[in-house]
């Protein structure tokens, strides 16, 4: 009902002199109100309009396939560098460690330029104010760049494995426990810090943990691959429930006041 | 449909951008006015529901806009002061791509990308970069991308920055035919923009809400204050000294045409004139000069 016909109607009801205030009456004008409300709320309805999944695979013509090449590149890269590294099992058997923990770190640290982008390109306002608002949409790019990430990481486990030095394990704990614990952190910081400073941040944690790794390399330190399997798998547990309660809460946020992206 | 703002105040560090602000705005055009740093757009980002007010509350048809989020964002447009674009962007790329976060299907997307680039005269540049574009374009591409879900509620800050005067009426046109049973809130300084077409406005100074009201009763308020006198052209530097004048226009080599403010006659021979609301405009804020753009 249009909104001519339904004051029309209105006012026919109220054009007798004084009408008596009954409950036929207001039965009547609550009916009239009632329909009009829900053929409005039809009208609205009728426009579909598309969920999270169609969100993520529609981003990945924007952005997936930008990310996912560079993954590939930097894949064709690791895999020299293993290749090279198990011609010399000496260098294999004290290294590889730390090298698979370095490599993680950089997979999951991949993710952080492409959340950044939004501020970097003052595009953040304009997607804070749509639909699916700027947390899911940093969920939709986190979900793309960590499913590449995660691909890549099979693969270097798989050739790690192939190697067959190191036990499921120590390769595990070595790579995907990092590169879980790195992506908690990273997507943990976007929630907490301004938006401006997360990229920063971002690189300066993982750079620590990246030193951290080389002094512990050449100081011939213990590792994660020599952590107790109970503890170890864990971890891993408890880093990747982690990331998907981060993930979880980017996804609900609707903006990153908390985070004062514009003050 | 109502949007209503009640006493929503923001502070900064060192500074109230936006204090103690109640606003009911009705469906139609309604106009913003004041001066850079009146707390226009920091207002905006609030009612945009993009920053959260440290006090107060925006709401719509009863519903406050945090409880309705997304249902909210649905029905909403926005075209932010200052915004960019992804390098990489063509203009179709920009629209698509704001279409898909505004959730519209690809056969909507389609249909009002096709509909928009047309209406605001983009289809000639629909596969050329963004970054390449002149700056009104640019500008006309932001307002189109406000225009995709079809809102219930547009909310445009400085929307005309960048247009030439032939865009700047084909925008007004626009928005009037689009205002039809929605709600348009228009923040701008340059006032004429929105004198022809907004039938509701705000002025907005300090962080506060100083009038309110439409056009012809905001207008009111400079009546008996506007005067015309002519005058010769050597006198015109004194009188600058003396009065506020808002426009001269020389008339011939001698004499010049002065429109100037006063609450009464500060020249003899001096005609009341028919004020306007960039009259209003530049009493409420003497140091703006009405037209000069916000960089």
């Amino acid at each position: 009902m249009k909104n001519d016909a339904f004051i029309t109607e209105l006012k026919k009801e109220f054009r007798e002199n004084c009408p008596e205030v009954c409950e036929k009456h207001m039965e009547k004008t609550a009916g009239l109100v009632k329909t009009f409300y829900e053929s409005r709320q039809n009208s609205r309805s009728r426009t579909r309009r598309i969920g999270f999944g169609e969100l993520v695979l529609r981003q990945i013509r924007f952005i997936g396939w930008k990310i996912w090449c560079l993954q590939l590149a930097v894949m064709a890269v690791m895999y020299c560098a293993l290749h090279t590294i198990f011609g010399n099992m000496d260098v294999a058997s004290r290294h590889m460690p730390f090298l698979l923990f370095a490599m993680a770190v950089m997979l999951a640290w991949m993710a952080v330029p492409m959340m950044g982008r939004s501020i970097r390109y003052r595009m953040a306002e304009i997607e804070s104010a749509s639909r699916f608002s700027l947390g899911r949409l940093m969920a939709a790019r986190l979900l793309i760049t960590e499913a590449g990430a995660v691909v890549l990481m099979a693969g270097m486990m798989r050739l790690t494995a192939a190697g067959s030095i190191y036990r499921l394990s120590e390769i595990v704990f070595s790579s995907l426990l990092p590169f879980l614990a790195v992506t908690g952190i990273c997507t943990g910081l976007l929630g907490h810090i301004r938006v401006q400073s997360y990229v920063k941040s971002c690189n300066a944690a993982v750079a620590c943990i990246l030193a951290s790794v080389f002094i512990m390399d050449r100081l011939g330190t213990g590792s994660p691959a020599d952590l107790p399997a109970a503890a170890g798998w864990t971890a891993c547990v408890f880093c990747l429930a982690a990331c998907a309660y981060q993930i979880r809460r980017l996804w609900k946020k609707d903006s990153f006041e908390d985070g004062t992206v514009f003050c | 449909m109502e949007l209503k703002i009640e006493h929503l105040t923001k502070k900064y560090k060192d500074k109230t951008a936006v204090d103690d602000v109640s606003l009911t705005v009705t469906p139609g055009i309604w106009g913003l006015l004041g001066a850079n740093g009146a707390g226009k757009t920091t207002l905006m980002r609030m009612i945009a529901g993009i920053m959260k007010p440290d006090s107060g509350c925006v709401k719509y048809d009863g519903i406050n806009i945090t409880a309705l989020g997304e249902t909210y964002r649905d029905i909403f447009g926005y075209l932010p002061q200052e915004f960019g674009f992804y390098p990489e962007f063509t203009v179709k790329d920009y629209l698509e791509y704001v279409a898909v976060l505004k959730g519209l299907t690809r056969q909507e997307t389609k249909r009002k990308t096709g509909e928009l680039l047309e209406t605001l005269t983009l289809e000639g540049v629909k596969n050329k970069k963004i970054i390449k574009l002149s700056g009104g374009m640019k500008r006309r591409v932001g307002i189109a991308q406000a225009l995709l879900n079809e809102p219930e509620v547009l909310i445009l800050d400085e929307p005309t920055s960048g247009l030439d005067p032939g865009e700047r009426v084909r925008f007004r046109n626009l928005l009037s035919e689009f205002a039809q049973n929605r709600i348009v809130l228009i923040s701008t300084h340059i006032v004429p923009d929105i004198e022809y077409i907004a039938c509701q406005n705000a002025v907005m100074k300090d962080g506060r809400i100083l009038a309110s009201g439409t056009t012809e009763e905001l207008v009111g308020i400079m009546d008996g204050k506007v005067w015309n006198v002519q005058m010769p052209a050597y006198d015109v530097h004194r009188a600058e000294q003396k009065a506020r004048i808002v426009n001269l226009r020389n008339d011939n080599s001698e004499s010049v045409s002065v429109r100037y403010l006063s609450d009464k006659p500060v020249f003899p021979e001096s005609l009341q004139a028919q004020p306007r609301l960039e009259d209003l405009y530049l009493w409420l804020f003497p140091q703006e000069e009405s037209g000069k753009e916000e960089h």
